[in-house]
């Protein structure tokens, strides 16, 4: 065992080798710290440890390629989520916007009509439709309390589509030209001709429901597919000059003694948004409208008339 | 064999420490690996193996890495030295005694680097109050874990006479 003195003394010795060697160790530092190339030595262990280096660092990319490829791709599905919710946000916004530019269409050409019209109009939302098909008539938003009663005409900015059925007093009924069960007849005419003799009855065509005809005119009634039919204001319920439709075809009646023609409907039919009904008026003038542009050489009469 | 084991340990901890842990650590602070196995086999082959241990790492590290030659060796050197002497009176297999020893010789090791830093005029631009809360902090916790990672395969290896034996004092 060793004395504790000379242990003491070992261990001095020891500290002080050590603060020698780093001594030495700072003073190589400090003249090597601006030092251009290696020693031999120096190279040779380098070109040991290069291969492992290497490898180390090949693992290190792959892993570090990983890495970035999963931050990547959370960020790309981050993105595509947000992106998503955005386009689907978009969309509906689109949309919306649609709809509120065809709704704005539809009010100008309703307020447009509104004022040039000498007929009284109450503007009316359809509120619902009878889902079966089975009757053609269309619910309104308003009844008596808004002056709607029975048999006003009902029209649209584009004609004539039919008439009040019931009334309440927050809403009404209207059945459409187009139901079969319609009782009250309409009363129309040429509009290009207007001969006062040539007045027909439009009604529901048996042939192809949902569409109209007019029928009952003069065997001599000068008619042609591309006229547009109006009515003519006979009978009391519909005002004269509302444009009801545009003759696709024309015949003649089994007996040979009238004829007929099949319509296509001015109003489309199925796809009643926003109506006017018309309050009578017993002084009610014709209203101007544009002339329609008719291929009858022949024929060469001025509309006399006007619709709407 | 422990001197090729020990040479093979060093290149393998540079490696490590130029590659993969350049990936780990927050704000670019790594672990000094090279750091914990010279301790490592410090205390498993006493002070003066251990000086010896911790030299050579240093100068290899300086090598490998282009720094001045005997920069890291100085700090490693006084690491591996101290860590035997200390290691005398501690039990080997008792693994938190090398992580408290790590933990110990990082903050002074790190300390002496950034002295040594300023003396050799290394362009630092953190203040010693920075260095210690963003370095030297984070490193002593990885030395901390790394170290009882580490310790328990090297003193198998030490215990099959792998590595260095352990030096005593001459009785």
């Amino acid at each position: 065992m060793l004395a504790p003195k000379k242990k003491k003394k070992q261990q001095y010795k020891k500290i002080g080798s050590l603060l020698l060697v780093l001594a030495v160790l700072l003073v190589l530092a400090a003249f090597t710290a601006h030092r251009q190339g290696v020693t031999f030595p120096e190279e040779i262990l380098q070109v040991i440890v290069a291969p492992v280096q290497g490898a180390f660092q090949r693992l290190t990319s792959s892993v570090k390629e990983i890495y970035t490829t999963l931050k990547d791709y959370r960020l790309l599905m981050q993105e595509n989520k947000e992106l998503r919710r955005e386009l689907a946000e978009a969309v509906t916004l689109e949309a919306r916007l649609n709809e509120l530019r065809k709704e704005n269409a539809r009010l100008r050409r309703m307020l447009e009509l509104k004022e040039a019209s000498t007929y009284d109009l109450i503007a009316a939302e359809v509120i619902a439709r009878d889902p079966a098909k089975w009757f053609d008539t269309v619910t309104i938003n308003k009844g008596t309390r808004h002056g709607v009663q029975e048999k006003m005409a009902v029209i649209t900015t584009d004609g004539l589509i039919g008439n009040i059925l019931a009334v309440t007093p927050t809403t009404a009924q209207v059945l459409l030209l187009t139901d079969s069960r319609r009782g009250v007849a309409v009363a129309a005419m040429v509009q290009r001709s207007r001969e006062p003799g040539e007045v027909g009855v439009v009604e529901n065509d048996p042939q192809e429901p949902g569409s109209l005809r007019i029928k009952d005119l003069p065997r001599e009634a000068n008619i042609l597919p591309g006229d547009t039919i109006i009515s003519s204001g006979l009978g009391g319920v519909f005002p004269k000059g509302f444009v009801i439709g545009y003759v696709l075809e024309t015949g003649v009646d089994e007996l040979g003694l009238t004829q007929y023609a099949t319509l296509q409907p001015a109003a489309n039919f199925n796809r009643l948004e926003e109506v006017f009904v018309v309050v009578p008026q017993e002084d009610a003038i014709d209203l101007p409208v544009e002339e329609e542009e008719t291929e009858h050489p022949e024929d060469g009469a001025e509309p006399e008339g006007d619709a709407f | 064999m422990a001197y090729v084991i020990t040479f093979v340990l060093f290149v393998i901890s540079l490696a490590i420490e130029g590659s993969v842990f350049t990936l780990a650590g927050p704000d670019g602070v790594h672990p000094d690996l090279l750091l914990v196995v010279v301790v490592a086999l410090a205390v498993l082959a006493g002070m003066r193996k251990g000086a010896v241990i911790g030299l050579c790492a240093g100068l290899l590290q300086d090598i490998i890495f282009g720094a001045p030659l005997g920069f890291f060796a100085a700090v490693k050197l006084p690491a591996g030295a101290l860590a035997g002497l200390i290691a005398e009176d501690i039990y080997k297999d008792f693994t938190l005694a090398p992580m408290l020893l790590v933990a110990l010789f990082t903050l002074g090791g790190d300390l002496f680097t950034y002295f040594l830093a300023k003396l050799f005029d290394v362009s630092t631009v953190l203040s010693l109050k920075e260095y210690l809360q963003h370095c030297i902090g984070p490193r002593l916790m990885m030395h901390f874990f790394l170290m009882g990672l580490i310790y328990p395969f090297l003193y198998r290896a030490h215990k099959r006479k792998l590595l260095f034996e352990e030096s005593y004092p001459e009785e």
